[in-house]
C-alpha cells in the first residue's frame, strides 16, 4: 500500500509552474459582464416580486433580495472572476492535459491524453467581442472545461490536443 | 435474407479482419408483429377516446397505416458487419445509418420478454462509451442463429486483441478458454436478496402513498367509515397489518425473482457473460478488456448478514441501473476476492488493508451530516405539537451515519489496482479500479482543507460513476493523481514538438 509513483510518472506537466499556462486579463472582463447581465435580471425580478408581491412577509422578501445583490452583483461581478482567473490555469504535455480551476473550491484535473473522445471549441458573441473562446475537451466520463481561452490560443490547444489523442485508442 | 457468414471477409497480419462478416439483411419477421403491437399500445390513449365515436372505416385504416409503418420499418432496417464495423441503416423519409466499430463495443446485451419468447426471437443491445443509459444501437428481433452469428461477429477483433495481451488468458496459455460457470444465484440467496433488497421498502411506500391518495379521493365519511371497518382495533387490527407486511415481502420475493431468478456468471474467453430472468430472459455480455473497475456494495441489511453486491464499472454500460452493471447481485463478503479472481483475473486484485484516513480527516466526515441534520431539526422543531419531538433524532442520526462515513473511509494502490472505500449514508461502497482504466482523476481543496493539509479525491470512471473520498491527506491525494490514470510517453506521442509555454503567455 502506499506505493511511490513508477519513475518517468513523477511529474504531471502543471508540476513545473513556467509550464503553466494561465487565462489573459481580459477574460475577468468577459466574465464580470457575464455576471452581471445574468445578475442584472435576477435581482431585477427578484426586487419587482418583492415590490409588487404580499406573500411572503416583507422582511423576507427584501432579505432575498439582499442575499441576490450579495451573490450575483458582489460576489458574482466583483469576486469570482477574479478568484477564477487567479487559480485557473492548464498545462499540455503529450500524455496528460493537466489543469487547475475552482474558485470557492480549487481542483486539479488529470486528463489522459489517450481517454479524449472530442473536442468542441464555443464562442458567443460576447466572447467574440473579447477574442476568447471555450474549449471543451470531452471524455468518456464527463466533459472538462477550459473557459476563457485566448481565441487563437484555444485554436492552438485544439489541434494539438486533436494531434496527441489520435496517436493512442484506449478506452 | 442471408444466413451464411459472407466468404469475402480476409485477416489481416495483426488479426484485423476486413471484408463482409455479416452481409446486409433485415431483422427477424416476427418484427412486423412486435412492432405492430407496440406502436397500438402507444396509441391506446387514442384509441381509447375516440373508439367509441369513430366509424369502422377510420379504425380499419388507422391499423392499415400502423400496419404500414411497421412494414416499412422492417423493410428498411437492415444490418450488417463490414470492415470491423456493425453498421445499421433505417428509415423510409430520414435515412440514418449507424457505424460502430466493433473495437469500441464495450457491452452486448440480448434480452426477451414473454412475445419475444413466443416468436423465439431476440433483441439485442450494442453499448458504446458514452451513450450514457441508452444504448447506442438497439436490434429488435433477431432470430437465436442470427443472434450467434452477430455476436461472434463484433467480438472478433476483440478476441484477437485480448489474444495477443498478457495476462488476457487465466491459464497463461494466450489461448482462449471455454466458457466456464463461475456463480449461480441460489434459492437462499435470491430470497436473502429479496429480503434485503430495495423492492419490500419501495412496495411498502407505494401502499402508503396509496392509502393517503384514497384519503384525499375519497368523501371523509366514506373514508371514516371504511377505516372503521378495516381497522377495528385489537388483535385484528395487527393481524391485518401482519398480512399485509407478508404481502409485501411475497410481492417483493416475487419481482426479485422476475428479475435475478437463474443469474449465473460465465467467463467466456475474453467477455463475462451474465444471464438472468425468469420470464423475460437478459443475457449480458461484457469485453472484459473494457471493464475499468469493480464495486463491492455493501448495505447495512445485507452488511450485517455478511453479504454485498458486486458490480463492474465500463464506459456505456448503463449508469442509472444497477441490474445492468451487476456482476453478481448476492455473495458472501468473503467470497468476493475468490470470484473476482476467477471472473476478472486481468484486474490482478490483490485484496490488502487499506489505508484509513488520518484522524484530522475523519473529523471532517461529521460536518456535512451534522449540517443536514442542524437544518432537519430547525426544520422538525416547527411541527405542531407532538411531532416536534421528532427534532430529537435527525442530529443523533447524522451523528451515526458521519461515524460511519469517518470510520470507512479508506484507500489503496499496488502495482495494478486503486482502491477507494468510503460510505453514502448507509451502504458501504469499495471500488477496485484498474490504475490505468481511469479516465479523470481530480483533486480538489476547499480553504478549510488547505488549512488542515486535506484535500479530496475523485476518480472518474465513466459518465456519472465514479470513485471518491471527500477527505484524506493532501500528500497521499497528490500520490494518487501522480499515479492513477497514467501511462508512459509512447515513442510517437514523444516526437510530436511541444509548444513554448511563453505562446501565448504574452496576450
Amino acid at each position: 500500500m502506499g506505493s511511490l509513483p513508477e519513475p518517468g510518472l513523477a511529474d504531471l506537466p502543471g508540476d513545473d509552474p513556467a509550464a503553466r499556462h494561465r487565462l489573459p486579463l481580459r477574460a475577468v472582463t468577459y466574465w464580470r459582464l457575464r455576471a452581471a447581465s445574468v445578475g442584472v435580471v435576477v435581482v431585477g425580478l427578484l426586487t419587482w416580486g418583492a415590490a409588487g408581491l404580499n406573500w411572503p412577509a416583507p422582511a423576507v422578501r427584501w432579505v432575498v433580495v439582499g442575499v441576490a445583490v450579495l451573490w450575483f452583483l458582489v460576489v458574482g461581478v466583483a469576486i469570482r472572476p477574479v478568484v477564477r482567473r487567479r487559480l485557473f490555469w492548464y498545462s499540455l504535455s503529450t500524455t496528460e492535459i493537466d489543469l487547475q480551476h475552482g474558485w470557492l473550491s480549487q481542483i486539479r484535473t488529470v486528463v489522459p491524453m489517450n481517454r479524449v473522445q472530442h473536442l468542441k471549441s464555443e464562442q458567443g458573441v460576447l466572447a467574440r467581442r473579447f477574442g476568447l473562446a471555450d474549449l471543451h475537451i470531452h471524455t468518456a466520463a464527463g466533459t472538462v472545461l477550459l473557459h476563457g481561452l485566448d481565441e487563437g490560443e484555444a485554436a492552438g490547444v485544439r489541434t494539438r490536443i486533436g494531434l496527441l489523442a489520435h496517436l493512442a485508442d484506449d478506452l | 435474407m442471408t444466413s451464411e457468414p459472407d466468404a469475402a471477409t480476409r485477416e489481416l497480419p495483426g488479426g484485423h479482419h476486413t471484408g463482409v462478416d455479416i452481409a446486409e439483411r433485415r431483422l427477424h419477421p416476427a418484427y412486423l408483429l412486435i412492432s405492430f403491437g407496440r406502436s397500438i399500445r402507444a396509441l391506446i390513449p387514442v384509441i381509447a377516446v375516440g373508439i367509441w365515436k369513430a366509424p369502422g372505416w377510420a379504425i380499419g385504416l388507422l391499423a392499415g397505416l400502423v400496419l404500414l409503418r411497421s412494414f416499412a420499418e422492417w423493410w428498411m432496417r437492415k444490418y450488417s458487419v463490414v470492415d470491423g464495423s456493425l453498421r445499421v441503416r433505417s428509415g423510409l423519409f430520414k435515412r440514418t445509418q449507424d457505424t460502430i466499430a466493433t473495437r469500441k463495443i464495450t457491452a452486448l446485451e440480448a434480452e426477451r420478454g414473454v412475445v419475444q419468447r413466443l416468436f423465439g426471437v431476440w433483441g439485442l443491445k450494442v453499448q458504446t462509451p458514452g451513450h450514457d443509459h441508452r444504448s447506442a444501437v438497439r436490434l429488435a428481433c433477431l432470430s437465436a442463429p442470427a443472434l450467434a452469428q452477430l455476436r461472434a461477429a463484433l467480438r472478433l477483433p476483440d478476441d484477437v486483441a485480448t489474444a495477443s495481451m498478457p495476462g488476457a488468458d487465466p491459464s497463461g496459455s494466450g489461448e482462449i478458454t471455454g466458457p466456464v460457470t463461475l456463480a449461480v444465484l441460489g434459492t437462499r440467496t435470491l430470497l436473502v436478496a429479496a429480503v434485503t433488497g430495495t423492492s419490500i421498502p419501495l412496495i411498502m411506500a407505494g401502499a402508503a402513498a396509496t392509502f393517503g391518495r384514497a384519503h384525499d379521493l375519497l368523501p371523509q365519511r366514506e373514508f371514516d367509515r371504511l377505516t372503521h371497518e378495516v381497522f377495528v382495533g385489537g388483535p385484528t387490527t395487527l393481524l391485518l397489518l401482519f398480512g399485509a407486511v407478508v404481502l409485501a415481502v411475497l410481492a417483493g420475493i416475487a419481482l426479485t425473482s422476475l428479475r435475478l431468478a437463474r443469474f449465473t456468471l460465465v467467463r467466456d474467453g475474453d467477455r463475462l457473460r451474465i444471464s438472468r430472468g425468469l420470464i423475460a430472459q437478459r443475457l449480458g455480455s461484457i469485453a472484459v478488456e473494457r471493464v475499468q473497475a469493480v464495486r463491492i456494495v455493501e448495505g447495512s441489511w445485507r452488511r450485517l448478514l455478511g453479504y454485498c453486491a458486486l458490480e463492474v464499472e465500463a464506459a456505456g454500460l448503463s449508469t442509472s441501473s444497477d441490474t445492468d452493471r451487476m456482476l453478481f447481485p448476492l455473495i458472501k463478503t468473503d467470497r468476493v476476492a475468490e470470484l473476482v479472481a476467477s471472473a476478472l483475473p486481468e484486474l490482478g486484485w490483490r485484496p490488502a488493508l487499506l489505508t484509513p484516513v488520518p484522524a484530522g480527516a475523519r473529523r471532517r466526515y461529521f460536518t456535512l451530516p451534522v449540517l443536514f441534520g442542524a437544518a432537519l431539526t430547525a426544520g422538525l422543531v416547527l411541527l405542531p405539537g407532538w411531532g416536534a419531538y421528532l427534532a430529537l433524532l435527525p442530529l443523533p442520526l447524522a451523528l451515526l451515519v458521519g461515524w460511519g462515513q469517518a470510520v470507512d473511509a479508506a484507500w489503496g494502490i499496488d502495482g495494478t489496482t486503486v482502491t477507494l472505500r468510503w460510505r453514502r449514508v448507509l451502504a458501504r461502497h469499495t471500488v477496485i479500479a484498474r490504475r490505468r482504466r481511469v479516465q479523470l482523476t481530480e483533486v480538489s481543496r476547499t480553504p478549510f482543507q488547505r488549512r488542515a493539509g486535506l484535500s479530496g479525491i475523485r476518480l472518474r470512471l465513466s459518465a456519472r460513476r465514479y470513485a471518491r473520498l471527500r477527505h484524506l491527506a493532501a500528500p497521499d491525494a497528490s500520490m494518487l493523481l501522480h499515479t492513477v490514470g497514467r501511462r508512459r510517453p509512447s515513442t510517437t506521442a514523444a516526437s510530436l514538438p511541444a509548444p513554448d509555454p511563453a505562446t501565448y503567455r504574452g496576450r
